[in-house]
């Protein structure tokens, strides 16, 4: 877990810089590079939860994919977000050896890797088809979306 | 960080995303929010899934009560009284002074309904008592990615008692003894070892101890009498203030106190005296004298308890209340009187009528090894020296009896050269 963390954020930094290099626009390419091998570095020390690098990373990512494209920012959004998620979790894994730590890291990365290419797939599939959005539709549901965050939060008991 | 946590942050940022994406009109942007939206969403199925754990944990350990250096075994069993566990990360608690030598504290596996764990381990610690924390458990989801952490409070302690010095004998002479027999002169004749003098036979003198030389010079039956050994009370006073202790490192002249405290009592004890001990640190640990093993255990038990008292039961070290000391009394007060109002305070039980055996913890050799080697620090020791030799000098001349301890080296060797130099005065 240790090293997987470092490893999707270094990957999500650098696959956004790449992609923004190749969209033109060389200082996206070097902030998100600089974020990513920062986050990847903070990471690998185990310092804090580094989620200022993550929304940074998810800003960088927004306004790259107004550029163009939505696999690619997706991608690399989604390995940032279970890099992140990785490695708040390392640290109440770290001390135990043998197989039922191995077999418990594998299965966290499946789970991870399904839900993330969940999500990919299901952003990649609604632009495919092209799903309307007209204002009433949008203001319906940013109201939709606040309502049940604030169900959410309630229910999580938000200290 | 807990799953709750990680659920609200990704999903502020989630409807952040979502909202500038619906307010811009921008379906990329509103795609970008999808990942975080699952991510919170699997983390709050999987969590609201985890089986509410029936937990329960017991700890045992070989002996709660050790001495110095001695290693204890702990046992942990963990038994599941619930639905089966899939995987679970058990931590025991260590103390916070302890060191594990062999085995872990911590495991990670399934833990079927009904079946325990068990986790065994060696671990030391330094002198004191040491509380376990309690025991942290991390249930984790089949599937998702979600935990539970729980804590199990499993109450123990282990006591580490601190370990005796052996010390040459001194010799002490307080005004008040018991009759029975023990190992301090009494400045009596009687029955002992050494002569204390003659006189004339009287009817009933044992006539083994009649001296047939003298009787032919005096013409007249001449006895030889012995100094008497009696039992007498030694009440240790330690100073626990942590203002007048020092610590350089991994030396603390706290701890190195506390040792020679217990070296001190056990070695009265092994004379044969009755040893009381008081610590006066911000409230008084006060044990009345008595004599035997079991006083000695006490006393050792009571010092693995001692810790730096940030402020004084009393005002002052001379507020110590002496009622707790039979008059004329041993006192040895094991103390750096660090405090320029302690200085005068051994004298002040020696006017009272005690007998007083001062062991100075000198803590200047241990502090002028985490000091540069320059002219002025040099010169400064040199004043400190010189201010502290004036003070004890002034003590000894007061009747108190002094024993100057450099706390760089045992106790031993310091009671050695007391033993070896026999005079009253510094060291």
């Amino acid at each position: 877990m240790n090293r997987i963390a470092p490893a999707l954020i270094g990957l999500a930094g650098a696959s956004l810089a790449v992609y923004a290099g190749l969209k033109g626009s060389p200082v996206l390419a070097g902030v998100s590079a600089a974020n990513g091998a920062i986050w990847a570095y903070r990471t690998g020390r185990g310092d804090g939860s580094n989620t200022v690098f993550l929304v940074v990373h998810t800003v960088l990512s927004s306004l790259i994919a107004l550029m163009g494209g939505f696999l690619i920012p997706a991608v690399s959004l989604s390995a940032g977000l279970y890099g992140w998620d990785i490695s708040l979790t390392a640290h109440y894994l770290s001390g135990y050896e043998g197989p039922g730590r191995r077999r418990l890291i594998v299965r966290y990365v499946a789970s991870a890797a399904v839900i993330a290419a969940a999500g990919i797939l299901i952003g990649e599939g609604a632009l495919v088809i092209r799903v309307h959005l007209p204002f009433p539709l949008a203001l319906g549901l940013s109201i939709a979306a606040i309502l049940i965050a604030a169900v959410g939060f309630h229910l999580l008991k938000v200290e | 960080m807990s799953v709750h946590k990680r659920a609200v942050r990704s999903l502020a940022i989630a409807l952040s995303v979502a909202l500038i994406g619906l307010v811009i009109r921008e379906g990329r942007i509103v795609g970008l929010a999808i990942p975080f939206f699952l991510y919170a969403a699997s983390l709050l199925i999987s969590e609201g899934l985890l089986p509410a754990p029936k937990l329960r944990a017991e700890r045992t350990l070989d002996l709660e009560t050790i001495n110095e250096g001695e290693e204890v075994g702990v046992t942990l069993k963990v038994v599941n009284e619930g639905r089966p566990l899939l995987s679970v990360s058990i931590e025991d608690g260590i103390p916070a002074g302890g060191k594990i030598i062999s085995g872990e504290n911590r495991l990670l596996g399934p833990l079927e309904a009904g079946a325990g764990r068990t986790i065994s381990y060696t671990i030391v610690a330094g002198r004191g008592r040491h509380p376990f924390g309690p025991v942290k458990l991390v249930i984790w989801s089949g599937y998702g990615l979600s935990y539970r952490t729980i804590r199990i409070r499993c109450p123990s302690a282990l006591s580490v008692l601190p370990t005796p010095e052996r010390l040459d004998p001194i010799a002490i002479r307080p005004r008040r003894i018991h009759a029975f027999t023990g190992p301090v002169m009494a400045n009596r004749g009687g029955s002992g070892l050494d002569l204390f003098g003659c006189r004339a036979y009287q009817p009933g003198d044992d006539i083994r101890r009649i001296n047939w030389r003298a009787s032919a010079r005096r013409e007249e039956l001449i006895i030889n009498e012995y100094e008497q050994e009696r039992m007498t009370d030694v009440d240790v006073i330690l100073d626990v203030r942590a203002l007048v202790h020092v610590a350089i490192g991994n030396k603390s002249t706290f701890d190195l106190s506390v040792k020679a405290a217990a070296s001190i009592a056990a070695h009265f004890i092994a004379a044969g005296n009755r040893v009381g001990l008081l610590v006066y640190g911000d409230y008084l640990d006060w044990i009345y004298p008595a004599a035997g093993r079991l006083q000695l255990d006490r006393i050792l038990r009571s010092l693995a308890r001692a810790e730096p008292a940030d402020r004084a039961a009393f005002g002052e070290l001379n507020r110590i209340p002496t009622q707790l000391f039979a008059p004329g009394s041993q006192l040895v007060i094991i103390s750096p009187l660090g405090n320029p109002d302690d200085i005068e305070v051994p004298a002040l039980f020696v006017a009272r009528g005690y007998s007083v055996l001062l062991v100075h913890v000198n803590s200047l050799e241990l502090e002028r090894s985490a000091l540069p080697k320059r002219e002025n620090v040099e010169l400064a020791l040199r004043i400190l020296r010189l201010k502290e030799r004036v003070n004890l000098a002034s003590l000894a001349a007061s009747g108190v009896r002094l024993i100057d301890w450099d706390v760089t080296e045992p106790l031993g060797i310091s009671f050695h050269y007391a033993r070896l130099t026999r005079e009253r005065g510094i060291g």
